[in-house]
């Protein structure tokens, strides 16, 4: 197992909705190697957003267990969570999600200013990762005067910023057009090929699908199929 | 950059955070207008308290305090004026006798309070020379009396008039002529129709006690040397007569002080309840702050900002409404006071042209004075306030997890 493995084992999550549980996860495992471009695919609640929240360190299960370089994510506090999430973990929302008040750049350099990265490397560092996602001159636009696909850069860029190990993305192509998606697919997919960054999505998008190096199958909270291409 | 972000955050409001601000300078203003207003009452009671009816630093019998007789006096008094009038060359030192009596003309009676003084110095420290209609002011002269104009009018006495005044004296009734030198209109109905000023000298033969007063006391050009006067003037007087007692100007007016204390209490009832209402539209737009930027606050903390930064990052916002609206605040309060402090708010229609507090005469026309130290407390009360409202939005926060705030 190297350094920064994803490991799942037995993950059971329920939630109480009125008087009904429901059973999102029903004890999954999964083990993910370092530098894999992975797919979690499913239909609308199949459970691969809660698997990727739990994985992220974002949602708590209600039992088993979560691994990311042997460190179990249990026996962490909400801080030392927090912290992990900062140092390892790099996420990309459906819904961009930049803070609005930040322009590009800012957005792109906060991760690393709350890691502590001094200034003239932080600026190198978001000046590199926008250039990276084909954003460079827009750098001092706010996200409200950058297209759908931009802002998705943007939270890409800084989702690299912060140097994770890991990068969570929940669906990131689901507000794009067809060929801003493919873009960015392909811009996530070099970066794992270049840089080694593993990458997890859930996504029913097949352009994704399309390109992963594995595609793991979710139904009803279990695992279906788990195939390697 | 989580001062930036806060910064910018209520930027990104601007119109609700601006309102929000000017809620607290209102606040503020208003706060500062009461305050300086009171500040320059409070003044004017003191200083016409302790010039009229004492003195910064007051020498009594130990019992006149309590008791107020006539035979209750200070020996020797031309000898410790001069001693003090030496040792305190800035000073003023007064000399009284208080004599209640029977005040007669040829055509009626009136009950009076006669305050024997020496003419010159008490000229100096109370204005009562200055509100003279008629005459001169009191001269040192056992005959010499000014009285005030509605006394005159019951009396039907013009200046050059004989009067006679009855007193009792160890239980036998004295009687002393005046020949009336002035007649004075302070504007407060009770001061002129009862008060009185004689020289020391008619009240020495009156009460058989010459060389005698009252109260001697000292008016200090500054009033923060109370104290350290007070403990110079004791060792004068132990070593020239040794059983009066040295008084500061609170012991000997305690009614004052205890009024503007009574009147500061609910003046912070006021002012606390005041703030209570502006911390409520603190708290309400730091509410729909933050209710409205669950997700943004979920997106934070996913990327890795820990709950207690966000926490900061929201008192910052708050504490930000606070001193800007503070400072906003004191700059209309100062501005919306300064008629106060130069013109004054006279209320000479309402009240006439004095009034009297505890027995002196105040000027019905009002005064304020900024009181900066207050002013200064204002803007921090306004940033307390907006932070301690802030607390509950913050608490709110705290109960958020990531993944809830992102799901709303």
């Amino acid at each position: 197992m190297s350094n920064n493995t994803v490991r799942v084992t037995d993950i059971h999550r329920e939630y109480q909705q009125g008087e009904f549980t429901v059973k999102a996860l029903q004890g999954v495992s999964l083990t993910i190697e370092e530098g894999e471009f992975t797919v979690l695919m499913g239909s609308s609640g199949s459970g691969k957003t809660t698997l990727l929240n739990i994985i992220g360190g974002l949602d708590t299960p209600t039992s088993g267990q979560v691994e990311i370089g042997g460190q179990d994510l249990s026996n962490l506090s909400a801080n030392e969570l927090s912290d992990l999430r900062l140092h390892k973990l790099g996420f990309v929302f459906q819904a961009y999600n930049l803070i609005p008040v930040l322009s590009a750049f800012e957005n792109t350099e906060f991760v690393p200013l709350m890691q502590g990265v001094g200034v003239a490397e932080r600026k190198d560092l978001a000046m590199s990762m926008l250039k990276a996602v084909g954003l460079d001159g827009m750098e001092h636009r706010l996200p409200s005067e950058l297209s759908g696909g931009q802002q998705q850069r943007v939270a890409v860029a800084r989702a690299l910023a912060g140097r994770p190990v890991l990068i969570l993305a929940d669906e990131p192509t689901a507000n794009l057009d067809s060929k801003t998606g493919t873009e960015l697919i392909e811009l996530m997919r070099s970066l794992n090929e270049e840089q080694g960054v593993t990458f997890i999505f859930a996504t029913h998008d097949p352009k994704v699908m399309a390109a992963a190096k594995r595609v793991v199958t979710l139904e009803d909270g279990l695992i279906k199929t788990d195939e390697r291409r | 950059m989580l001062f930036q972000l806060a910064f910018r955050n209520l930027r990104r409001n601007f119109r609700r955070s601006l309102i929000t601000a000017l809620a607290v300078s209102v606040g503020v203003m208003v706060l500062i207008l009461s305050n300086t207003l009171r500040a320059g009452q409070y003044d004017d009671m003191i200083h016409s308290s302790v010039s009229q009816l004492a003195g910064h630093v007051v020498i009594q019998h130990p019992e006149y305090q309590e008791e107020q007789e006539n035979d209750l006096v200070v020996q020797n008094r031309t000898e410790l004026f001069a001693k003090l009038s030496t040792a305190f060359p800035d000073a003023t030192v007064t000399m009284r006798t208080r004599m209640g009596g029977i005040l007669a003309s040829s055509s009626a009676p009136s009950v009076v309070g006669i305050t024997a003084i020496a003419p010159e110095s008490e000229a100096m420290v109370s204005d009562m020379d200055d509100k003279l209609v008629e005459g001169t002011w009191v001269i040192d002269d056992k005959r010499s009396l000014v009285i005030g104009q509605n006394m005159a009018k019951t009396l039907q006495v013009d200046v050059g008039d004989k009067l006679v005044f009855t007193t009792s004296v160890d239980g036998e009734m004295n009687s002393h002529l005046y020949r009336l030198t002035g007649i004075f209109r302070t504007g407060a109905e009770e001061v002129d129709a009862f008060v009185g000023y004689a020289a020391l000298q008619s009240s020495d033969e009156i009460l058989g006690q010459p060389n005698t007063a009252n109260q001697i006391a000292l008016h200090l050009p500054n009033a923060d040397d109370t104290d350290a006067v007070r403990g110079k003037v004791s060792a004068i007087v132990s070593e020239s007569n040794g059983v009066e007692i040295v008084y500061t100007w609170p012991e000997v007016l305690p009614d004052v002080l205890a009024m503007i204390n009574v009147d500061q209490v609910s003046n912070e009832m006021i002012s606390i309840s005041l703030m209570f209402i502006v911390a409520m539209g603190v708290l309400n737009t730091m509410l729909m702050n933050v209710l409205e930027r669950r997700r943004e606050f979920g997106v934070l903390m996913a990327i890795g900002l820990q709950r207690v930064e966000l926490v900061k990052m929201i008192l910052m916002e708050s504490a930000f409404l606070g001193i800007i609206g503070g400072l906003i605040g004191v700059v209309l309060g100062v501005l919306v006071s300064y008629p106060l402090v130069v013109n004054g708010l006279d209320l000479t229609e309402m009240m006439g042209e004095g009034m009297t507090i505890n027995g002196a005469v105040s000027s019905t026309i009002m005064y304020g004075r900024y009181d900066w130290k207050w002013i200064a407390a204002y803007i921090l009360l306004s940033i307390l306030c907006s932070v301690l409202s802030a607390l509950y939005p913050a608490w709110k926060i705290q109960q958020m997890t990531p993944v809830d705030a992102m799901r709303s």
